[in-house]
């Protein structure tokens, strides 16, 4: 694994406001979502202030300081340490790649279940590919199911408190809070993260999919970018100067100045992107892989360069069907398809499945009822983890279908924050009780 | 801090704030002048009256987006296409399934109404094919077949906020309630329709009231919550002066807005005219299209928008292309990746040959850090194009 030459650049807090913006909302444009955690607008009496003298760390403003502890952190995060934090060899090199499914996927039309009255026609599951004799995986997905040795399919995720807003049930996720942002300000894979730092110097995490409020409050190296066309400019030699000069940018301007060093002061470390894009992040025939195709383009880029990345977030949109259920889902499915095998494929033939796990994630499931050709938001859904280092078989427990809760809700037999604890551990080797205050049981997923 | 002209600083800052284009010439008009004074004056300018040209025949994803982003390259009524861009951002419409004829007529829509009334705007875009189809109330039929999209959104995002004044229940008699809509490009229903025989005819029981309620009914209902103004005035607050209100901040531009009944002139006023909201001189990070439009007008590109066509989009914002229900994150607009963005979209354009001093006026950049400005001045002077890359990519420039 290569190391960074500026270790104490690349400790910095590379995305600006990312500490403590864990206590907002990540509802696009609802500022009063973020009124509830500030008390005082800026009063500096000096007229025409840069925002260099805001006091608020809570706000994506260019220029404010950007502390490694948030404001408005919680009493468990101001003792979270990791510096005695050991981390068994064996996870040594490991990448988790966590792929969100943004909308609400209906994950029981994903994997669906052999016997499950008239669920599979009503959201155009025509064929179940077989896992096992109970349970399956969508037609479209039909490459992916190639990986069935290497898969764990974790059954009744959902919240054991549930609320159907999009954005309260992702902020629930990103910070992998049960309870509405009590708990945390940071990001659970930014807390992750940080103590993967303790034992790798390299660039420990990135986002696919620009901000990710699960990197929130994030220490550790981290980079976003969605695209390779994004990277180009870190090895076009006719901009060298351009870079050296942003890198250095500093003074007032303390987090603009760590935003352009994060990016071009580790500019050696990557080799330049010069391959054509591959086929299975192309549209043709079989589907449409779209911005997922261009994300996990970038993370076996970065996975690749082996600049010792372990974290790094994904999210697809497109998964919120109220409507078009018979013919959207089936794309939607190609897209998951084309995307994830074709990523799989080439992390293997680079000789690195071992190392690589992909986690699905979606804020909530879908309502089994249908509302004439979709259905709504709804709680529990059905989960895949994919890779290597995976034990295959069934997680969780199967929910009923028919047993609803008040709401027509199925329910929750394993709760998120057990779902992504047992990644962050059995995957990466970071104990949950480091960076979680509530306890969670551990699926046994990982080798 | 380098203050290079301070009669325009204030100027500048309303310009880039309540403008797309950073116009120096809009800049340099203003000199001297206080925050009412320009806004005043930009509130006094006539209404555009031009319309996209909708075709009911066109699926395409350029046309009309295109319309959308070209308008403010050819300004009549800076205000105007200020607030168009600001409605467009905070009711989302994709253009996904649509006929070009929607998308302009949802532009018309939110364009004509974008210095009128909160109300006007928000029932001509509930209303709209554009988001009949968009949050799926076209699907939604009867009490057999009824969804909650648009009624969730409609008041998780438009009017009183995440989980605020509102319960499950409520979202589900609304979503009842508001059956009926339809429109259909394939149909050949290019406008929003309302048909009794697709509508639920009973009473549900809606913010605790049982009675019949439809789409106007629950609307006026949400207006006459005076949390929506707290919610929606928050909204545009940040929007236009980049600033996040105090709960304080909210209710007392809240209880203005209401008493105003929505009024968006007087709205606007207010929020360029509170002293808290001039400070900090810069404020938050503006978007891909806000940046593309004030890199467009400082380097004074021939170019038209195009979506699709690739810079737009490579800036991480497009017209008509939001993310998700709730549009953008404002987060997004500050990470690594959003400057990787900027900085290969620079690469790409051939500024004019012109020194520090110009290019910082084409800018609008008459205060800056030392830093910045001690940067800059170290460039040789005849390296324009790295003069320009870097004034745009400073954190001056990055801002509202």
């Amino acid at each position: 694994m290569k190391s960074f030459q500026e270790r104490t650049i690349s400790r910095r807090n590379f995305i600006l406001g990312l500490a403590g913006a864990g206590v907002v909302s990540l509802t696009t444009g609802t500022a009063l979502a973020y009124i509830k955690n500030r008390d005082t607008l800026n009063t500096d009496t000096k007229d025409l202030a840069l925002p260099g003298n805001i006091k608020d760390p809570t706000k994506p403003q260019l220029g404010q300081p950007s502390p490694l502890l948030a404001e408005g952190e919680t009493e468990f995060e101001k003792n979270m340490d990791f510096s005695d934090l050991t981390i068994d060899a064996k996870y040594k090199g490991r990448t988790l790649v966590l792929v969100e499914l943004f909308g609400g996927n209906q994950g029981f039309a994903m994997c669906p279940y052999a016997n499950n009255g008239d669920f599979n026609s009503n959201h155009g599951v025509k064929e179940l590919i077989p896992f096992d004799n109970e349970i399956g995986f969508h037609q479209e997905l039909v490459d992916l199911a190639e990986f069935k040795d290497k898969i764990a399919i974790v059954e009744g995720v959902g919240h054991l408190n549930k609320n159907l807003s999009h954005f309260t049930m992702k902020d629930r996720w990103h910070l992998c809070d049960s309870d509405d942002k009590q708990n945390y300000s940071s990001g659970f894979w930014a807390r992750t993260s940080n103590a993967l730092a303790t034992h790798n110097d390299g660039l420990v995490a990135a986002s696919t999919s620009g901000y990710a409020l699960s990197m929130a409050g994030v220490t550790a190296p981290f980079l976003s970018a969605s695209s390779l066309d994004q990277l180009s400019i870190l090895s076009d030699s006719a901009y060298a100067e351009y870079r050296d000069t942003v890198a250095s940018f500093d003074g007032d301007v303390k987090d603009l100045g760590a935003i352009y060093q994060s990016i071009y002061q580790t500019q050696n470390q990557f080799p330049p992107v010069v391959a054509a894009a591959p086929d299975w992040t192309q549209a043709s025939a079989n589907g449409n892989p779209g911005d997922l195709g261009k994300q996990l383009q970038v993370a076996s880029y970065l996975i690749q360069a082996d600049v010792g990345i372990q974290v790094i977030h994904v999210t697809t949109g497109g998964f919120d069907l109220h409507g078009g259920l018979s013919f959207e889902y089936p794309e939607l499915m190609k897209k998951v398809n084309i995307a994830l095998s074709g990523f799989l494929t080439e992390i293997e033939e680079a000789g690195l499945a071992d190392n690589v796990t992909v986690a699905l994630a979606s804020e909530f499931g879908r309502r089994v009822n249908i509302n004439g050709q979709g259905s709504d938001h709804g709680n529990t859904s059905t989960l895949m983890v994919i890779g290597g280092n995976v034990k295959p078989g069934r997680y969780g427990q199967t929910p009923s279908l028919k047993n609803l809760d008040s709401s027509g809700n199925v329910k929750a037999e394993v709760p998120f924050d057990s779902y992504l604890a047992s990644l962050a551990q059995g995957c990466l080797g970071v104990p949950a009780d480091r960076l979680l205050t509530q306890q969670t049981e551990q699926l046994d997923m990982f080798i | 801090m380098a203050d290079r002209k301070s009669s325009l600083n204030i100027p500048a800052q309303v310009i880039r704030r309540a403008t797309l284009l950073s116009d120096q010439s809009l800049v340099t008009k203003h000199d001297g002048s206080s925050h009412g004074e320009i806004i005043d004056d930009l509130l006094s300018v006539g209404l555009d009256t031009r319309k996209s040209a909708g075709n009911t025949t066109e699926w395409d994803r350029i046309t009309a987006p295109a319309w959308a982003g070209n308008a403010p390259l050819s300004p009549t009524n800076p205000l105007q296409d200020r607030m168009h861009f600001c409605w467009h951002t905070l009711l989302p419409c994709s253009t996904k399934m649509l006929t070009s004829k929607m998308i302009a007529d949802h532009n018309d829509a939110i364009r004509s109404n974008a210095l009128t009334n909160y109300k006007e705007v928000l029932i001509a875009h509930s209303k709209s094919a554009a988001n009949i189809i968009y949050l799926t109330l076209d699907l939604s039929v009867k009490e057999e077949n009824y969804n909650e999209n648009f009624s969730r959104e409609l008041m998780e995002l438009f009017t009183l906020g995440e989980i605020n004044g509102y319960t499950q229940d409520d979202v589900t008699a609304g979503g009842l309630a508001m059956t009926g809509w339809f429109a259909n490009g394939g149909a050949g229903v290019h406008s929003g329709e309302f048909r009794a025989e697709r509508s639920y005819s009973g009473n549900v029981t809606f913010m605790g009231e049982n009675k019949k309620w439809d789409m106007d009914s629950i609307i006026n209902k949400l207006l006459s919550m005076e949390q929506t103004a707290k919610f929606m005035s928050s909204r545009i607050g940040f929007h236009l002066t980049g600033v996040e209100f105090t709960d304080a901040k909210a209710e007392e531009i809240g209880k203005f807005w209401y008493g105003t009944d929505y009024d968006i002139k007087a709205l606007i006023k207010k929020l360029f005219t509170d002293p808290d909201l001039q400070k900090p001189y810069y404020s938050r990070a503006r978007t891909g299209l806000e940046y593309y439009y004030a890199v467009h007008k400082a380097a004074k590109l021939s170019d038209a928008y195009v979506p699709e066509k690739g810079d737009p989009t490579l800036l991480g914002q497009a017209w008509w292309h939001p993310p998700s229900v709730g549009g953008w994150p404002p987060e997004q607009w500050a990470t690594p990746g959003s400057f990787l963005w900027r900085g290969n979209f620079l690469k790409k354009i051939d500024f004019p040959s012109l020194g520090l001093d110009e290019i910082l006026d084409r800018c609008g950049l008459y205060q800056l850090t030392d830093s910045t400005y001690d940067k800059l001045k170290s460039i040789p002077a005849d390296d324009s194009k790295l003069l320009w890359m870097v004034a745009m990519s400073s954190m001056e420039f990055n801002s509202i």
